[in-house]
């Protein structure tokens, strides 16, 4: 009997070390970063898009991106806080250079980004996707198709029943909206929104919700009535 | 005068032959006496010479009404001749003032010409460097761009890589956890910890 005790209370012990264990592990997970590009033509407001999601205004002036420029913004999903890590790319062959393989690698999701007064841009959109499939970006990355400078509508060229069904043929999410105009940019953060909701579900069955149990798959987490993902 | 001559002639024989009267006689007495035909052509040739030199004296004077006329005229386009002259002399004075203006701005625009032509080589110049040096500074910027990117991505695959291997520690302890609380499971909870061992790849 006293060998049992002794054996629980050495067992709670080792349980509450355990749990001990556990939350400080717990505590030391980072948050998550979701790596997301954002690619198309020169001039189509790639910079202005990114922008107006991380900073929430409009750039009184901008310059050709050189390279890359990185712009981060935390947000929170369904309880977890989460750092939408934004590549804005450039546009000009000539600053992009050398660079194409860094924007590709263990990439989450794309934005291509069109300009709606421009068909050439939306044209081109064949191109970028080519050179995305030919880095090897996997087809369960998420895609998005964006149509910028919405609010110019006498200029529009790109009718956007021709951006859907391209949209769709490659098995993207359509957005038309306006980093310029405040008033879309709810929309624009729900570009951002929507691929982060989409990339926590994804990573979410691979490394967090997904408890194996004797061999079995279960799903340990039930979906929250209070979620406050955007899609 | 010839003809003058045979003139009086036949007016002298025509006195002989047609005057008997007194006077006639008496003429011709003359005539005889003193060589009257002679006296009557000079007389003739007097009058012709007065005739020709009142002629003349009228057409002389005429000549000079005309001359006085023309001399005025002369005088009075000198006069204007004069003033013209003293206007272009004058305009002449300005134009040379000008000239002389003209002259020494040309002298000092070739010398500010020649200043900034060098100028504009030297601009030039600095221009081939400062190009060279943003077309340095570009590569320079696009290598640290690069850098920074290369970074950013090693972050994200360690930090991928870290919350992958402390989720499954985790997994792992409250597996444990089972295990000690339901020990009748627990070979059953070794047989899953060994199946969910990191491999050292992954970790």
């Amino acid at each position: 009997m006293a060998n049992e005790a002794h054996g629980r209370g050495e067992g709670a012990g080792l349980a509450s070390n355990s749990l001990e264990l556990s939350t400080s592990l717990e505590r030391s997970v980072q948050t998550r970063i979701f790596k997301i590009i954002v690619i198309g033509d020169s001039n189509v407001g790639k910079t202005c898009l990114t922008f107006r999601f991380t900073g929430g205004s409009f750039p009184d002036k901008t310059e050709a991106t050189i390279g890359v420029d990185f712009r981060e913004k935390a947000v929170e999903i369904e309880g977890e806080r989460i750092k939408v890590q934004v590549w804005d790319t450039a546009g000009q062959e000539r600053f992009r250079k050398s660079m194409v393989e860094h924007y590709y690698r263990n990439v989450h999701a794309v934005v291509f980004v069109y300009d709606v007064t421009k068909m050439v841009s939306f044209e081109n959109l064949k191109t970028w996707i080519q050179e995305c499939n030919g880095h090897r970006v996997s087809a369960s990355v998420p895609r998005v198709l964006v149509g910028n400078k919405c609010d110019l509508v006498d200029q529009i060229q790109v009718p956007s029943n021709m951006a859907l069904k391209f949209a769709d043929a490659h098995n993207m999410l359509l957005f038309e909206t306006s980093a310029k105009d405040p008033k879309e940019s709810q929309n624009v953060d729900s570009i951002f929104m929507c691929l982060a909701c989409r990339l926590k579900a994804q990573k979410s069955l691979i490394y967090w919700n997904v408890e194996r149990e004797d061999g079995k798959v279960r799903l340990n987490q039930e979906p929250d009535p209070k979620t406050n993902c955007p899609c | 005068m010839l003809n003058l001559h045979l003139e009086v002639w036949n007016d002298v024989e025509r006195g002989r032959t047609q005057s008997p009267n007194k006077n006639g006689v008496l003429l011709q007495s003359q005539f005889n006496k003193k060589t009257p035909s002679k006296l009557h052509l000079q007389l003739k040739e007097e009058e012709h010479v007065r005739q020709k030199l009142a002629q003349k004296v009228s057409e002389l004077t005429s000549d000079l009404y005309l001359k006085e006329a023309e001399l005025l005229y002369c005088h009075s386009q000198i006069s204007r001749y004069r003033s013209e002259a003293l206007l272009l002399a004058r305009e002449a004075g300005s134009l040379k003032n000008h000239l002389a203006e003209y002259e020494y701005q040309f002298e000092c625009q070739s010398k500010e010409l020649a200043a900034l032509g060098l100028e504009k080589k030297t601009l030039r110049e600095e221009l081939e460097v400062t190009c060279q040096e943003k077309e340095e500074l570009l590569e320079r910027w696009m290598e640290e761009k690069r850098e920074e990117a290369e970074r950013i991505n090693k972050h994200n695959a360690a930090l991928e890589r870290w919350n992958s291997y402390a989720g499954r520690l985790n997994k792992r302890l409250y597996s444990r956890l089972r295990q000690q609380t339901w020990p009748t499971t627990k070979s059953q909870i070794i047989q899953k910890d060994l199946g969910d061992q990191p491999s050292p790849k992954n970790d």
